[in-house]
Order: C-alpha cells, then sequence, then structure tokens
C-alpha cells in the first residue's frame, strides 16, 4: 500500500517538471538614457519597450516599429506586438492636481516629489511635505511613509552606470521571442499614454461624493506608438535582435529625443 | 442511530439524483422547450431577400426607411451565431452604418417634449422583449463566413517573417467604449453605429449577430440603415424605428400602439 502511494507522489511531483514548450518566455535586460539627453532621472517618463516583428526606420522619419496594414480610422498600421513592458507604471498620488503624472520608481521622498512636481494649494501656496502627508494618509489610510507606494529608494528604477548614463532592468513576462525580432521602445515623457478615464475608481468616492478615476495608461499603447509619441519624447535610435535561445542580458538604449 | 444515519444517507443520494435531473440546455436561447431540440440558426443573405435594403445619402438620409430584418436565437457556446449580411459597393467616401435591436432599454421611460428623457409613471421596464444585436463591416474579401449559411468575421491568420503564426482583425466598423476605447458594443436595445471609409467600386460586407434574443418570443427584430456619409455625434432609440412587436390592443396605457411610440412621442 505505502509503495503505492509512494509511485503516486513520485508521479505528482515529476507533473509539476513538466516542460510544456509554451512559445511565451520572460524576456529581461537593461534599458539605457545617456545623461546627456536627460540629467535628472526623475524627468525620464513612462518607458515603454515591446518586442516586434521587424523595424522600419522610414515610414515616419524616425525609429519605429514596422506595422500592418493600416486598418479603419487608425492613422498608422498596428505594430503588432509580441509582447513587451514598462518601466514603471502610472501611480495616483493622493491628489487628482497630479494625476497622471507621477510614476513608480522616480522618487525618492515627498520632498523629491514635491520638488520635481509642486503643487499650488487653494491658498495659492505650495504645497508642503506635512500636506501631502496628510493628504496621502486621508485618500490611502497610510501612516508610514514607508507604505507610500510610489516613493523610496529601494525602489528608483534608473541608476547611474559604469559610463554615467542612465540604467534600468526590465522585465517582459510571457513574451514571444522569435529570433529575428526586434526590442523597441520609447520615453513618454509627457505622460500622453496615460488615460485618466482608466484606472481605479476614486477609492474615497463615498466620502466626497466624486466619480473619477486615478488614471492608467491607454491598453493600445504597443500596438499604436505613434499616437502616443511627441516631441520631448525618447525612442531608441537603433532597435536590439533578439537572438535564438536567448531570454536575457538584452540591452535597448533610448537616446532619441524627438523634436 | 442506525436509522438516523440510513436516512442522512439516502437524503445525500437523493440530493446527488436530484443534480442528474438537471439540463443546462433550459439555459440556452436557442433551446425550444416544446421539442426538446435547439433551434437552428437564422443566417439571412440580405443581398437576396425581397426589398433588401439599399445605400441613403447622408442628406436625406432622416427620409429614408429603415430596414426591418428578424433573427431568431445563436447558440453563443458552440459559436454558432444567426445573423445577417448586407453587402455593399464603396464609393470612395465614408459609408454609415446604424443598427437599432428590439425594442426599448427601459420601458418605464420616455422622452419629453423637450427631448430630455424622463420616467413614464404607466409603465413598469419589461426587458423581456429586448435583444442584442452587434455588427461588424469590413471588405467583403476579407470576410470568412458565406452569406446566407454560417456567419463568420473579419479576423485573418498570417504567418509573418519570424515564422510566427499571427491574427489580424480587418473589421472596419469601430465603436469606442465609454473609455473612448475601440471594441466596444452597445448592450441590449441599445443601438449602434460606426462608419469607415471605402474605396470606389469595392465591395464591402456588413455582418450583424444576433448576440441575444427576446425571451418573450425568440425573435429578434431590428432596424438597419445604411447610408454615404459620416455618422451623427449620437443616436438614440427614437433614430430608427420599427425594431419592436405590436402588442395586443389594450395591453399598453392609453391604447399607445407599441413601446417604441411610448418611449418617443410620449403618452
Amino acid at each position: 500500500m505505502s509503495s503505492r502511494v509512494a509511485v503516486a507522489l513520485a508521479a505528482t511531483l515529476l507533473a509539476g517538471c513538466w516542460q510544456e514548450e509554451l512559445p511565451e518566455q520572460n524576456l529581461s535586460g537593461t534599458i539605457v538614457v545617456p545623461a546627456d539627453v536627460v540629467e535628472d532621472s526623475r524627468d525620464i517618463g513612462m518607458a515603454y519597450i515591446g518586442v516586434f516583428e521587424a523595424w522600419d526606420p522610414e515610414q515616419l522619419g524616425y525609429s519605429y516599429p514596422a506595422t500592418g496594414p493600416r486598418v479603419g480610422d487608425n492613422p498608422l498600421g498596428d505594430t503588432q506586438p509580441y509582447g513587451g513592458t514598462t518601466v514603471g507604471e502610472y501611480a495616483y498620488p493622493c491628489m487628482r492636481a497630479l494625476r497622471c503624472s507621477i510614476l513608480t520608481g522616480r522618487y525618492t521622498t515627498i520632498d523629491d516629489l514635491l520638488d520635481a512636481n509642486p503643487v499650488t494649494t487653494d491658498d495659492g501656496e505650495l504645497m508642503t511635505t506635512e500636506q501631502f502627508y496628510d493628504q496621502c494618509q486621508w485618500y490611502y489610510g497610510w501612516n508610514l511613509v514607508e507604505e507610500f507606494s510610489f516613493l523610496g529608494e529601494d525602489g528608483i528604477d534608473f541608476t547611474k552606470n559604469d559610463d554615467g548614463d542612465w540604467e534600468a532592468e526590465f522585465l517582459a513576462w510571457h513574451t514571444q521571442i522569435p529570433a529575428g525580432s526586434v526590442l523597441w521602445g520609447f520615453v513618454d515623457n509627457d505622460f500622453t499614454s496615460c488615460s485618466i478615464d482608466q484606472g481605479s475608481i476614486n477609492r474615497r468616492r463615498s466620502d466626497d461624493g466624486q466619480f473619477f478615476r486615478e488614471g492608467s495608461n491607454f491598453p493600445d499603447v504597443l500596438n499604436f506608438p505613434d499616437k502616443y509619441i511627441t516631441d520631448g519624447d525618447l525612442v531608441s535610435s537603433q532597435v536590439t535582435t533578439i537572438e535564438a535561445d536567448k531570454a536575457d542580458g538584452y540591452e535597448l538604449r533610448l537616446d532619441q529625443m524627438l523634436d | 442511530m442506525k436509522t438516523t444515519i440510513a436516512t442522512f444517507y439516502a437524503l445525500l443520494a437523493c440530493a446527488g439524483l436530484a443534480g442528474c435531473d438537471l439540463d443546462g440546455r433550459a439555459l440556452l436561447q436557442s433551446y425550444d422547450p416544446e421539442t426538446g431540440e435547439t433551434r437552428p440558426v437564422t443566417v439571412v443573405d440580405l443581398d437576396r431577400v425581397e426589398d433588401a435594403p439599399t445605400v441613403c445619402t447622408e442628406d436625406d438620409f432622416a427620409n429614408c426607411e429603415p430596414y426591418i430584418g428578424e433573427l431568431g436565437p445563436s447558440d453563443i457556446g458552440t459559436g454558432t451565431l444567426s445573423g445577417s449580411t448586407l453587402t455593399i459597393q464603396g464609393t470612395g467616401n465614408r459609408m454609415c452604418v446604424m443598427i437599432d435591436p428590439q425594442s426599448v432599454y427601459q420601458d418605464n421611460r420616455m422622452l419629453d417634449p423637450s427631448g430630455s428623457q424622463t420616467t413614464n409613471p404607466f409603465m413598469d421596464d419589461f426587458p423581456y422583449d429586448d435583444g442584442d444585436l452587434d455588427m461588424l463591416a469590413g471588405l467583403a474579401s476579407y470576410y470568412t463566413g458565406t452569406p446566407g449559411e454560417l456567419m463568420g468575421d473579419f479576423v485573418n491568420n498570417f504567418v509573418d517573417e519570424n515564422g510566427v503564426g499571427r491574427r489580424v482583425d480587418l473589421n472596419l466598423c469601430l465603436q469606442e467604449d465609454n473609455h473612448g476605447q475601440v471594441g466596444g458594443t452597445a448592450g441590449r436595445a441599445t443601438p449602434e453605429m460606426c462608419s469607415f471609409d471605402t474605396l470606389p467600386d469595392t465591395p464591402y460586407r456588413i455582418a450583424l449577430y444576433a448576440f441575444s434574443v427576446p425571451v418573450d418570443d425568440n425573435s429578434l427584430k431590428y432596424a438597419l440603415l445604411v447610408y454615404e456619409g459620416n455618422c451623427p455625434s449620437t443616436i438614440d432609440e427614437c433614430t430608427l424605428r420599427g425594431d419592436r412587436d405590436r402588442p395586443e390592443a389594450g395591453t399598453l396605457p392609453f391604447d399607445v400602439d407599441n413601446v417604441e411610440a411610448m418611449y418617443c412621442e410620449g403618452l
């Protein structure tokens, strides 16, 4: 009897080791923003990285993925990405005045955030650290600065590398990475990729009676990047080609500022 | 004690057997309780019907009579859908397509003389005469169905230059949802519209899908209007008329003819 149990147990454990041969893999690497293009890492907007079928630097006059046919009223075809990710995500910083303009991984402290994003109160005065803290305590119920999900030394995305440029790691979950496909990305510095009509509903709605959403990125940013790329944004002037049987260690430079 | 245990197990067995008596098909919109069979889907080729829909012009679309069609239930679970298709010729201009499925989303509402929606104190909402119709449109050559026989869509497959199988949706009838994102469809008894550019002398196909049919008779009436030009910014229940049943006399208050007239023209 006990031997049957042992066999069944072994079979169960082995089942967990089954290689499913899924085409999707986790792709990782780093993105680099030259320091002579962006001096302050707090000024680096939302970075989007995608894996695309091919590269087409001609169609728009700047580096851009190859697109499918133009369908309907879309000004350009769908880039049909295999997958992708972002570095940073839109955070709701406790007040609508800063909605769609604050990213995770950019600020260490409240002072750091308010220094880069000054807020004027109803009194015409600049918001103080205490006022910001109180607002977040009321909105989220946080009682420690360590609870502020969009602040903290440990969560900072971009750090200086040996060349003095800004470097951040990325991880694109469950992405198809066929050999020959390309890694391309852009940085949305003015947050046009954030929609105030998306994201969580005001979590204090029952208290203040207001309906609004906290803001989040549009769902088609990687499909139609051109809709969101504007002057002052960064694109990768060159692409990185995906190699066979390699899912990590890639580097992509986001080095061309559009004007 | 033994009797109690035996009774407990007997009840447990009865409960288990009762579960075997459930027939989930009764929950399907295509199930016919009288025959115990699943009704076949209705696929209509509007190019071959009498009084087929015509394409109006933007200038006279207000005077253009919508086509009134009727569809049976779909078998959503298997993807076998009832629906109808219409082929139109592109002109090089924009085409607008409007549909309005039966009948009125809220029967207990109506429009007042100023056009604002207000409460109808003489009616309860009656959702059982409502259905949902959705639409797609695109180049006829991309349509994957067979008009009059099998509904299809505009999703096509190809292998890209990296050897990866891909799917591309070439539907041109793009509607926005409440967040302004493409891909939305209207719900029960609510009209839909879309417009798209066309190439001259090129056939386009409009495909209408019965997503749900009225519970009271399993038959979905709908109004369809196609015209050359841009769609208006908004449409409502009263833009297209005729997507309703005519109830027996005296059913509605003040002898109003039908729920759509009651909603649009008041009492």
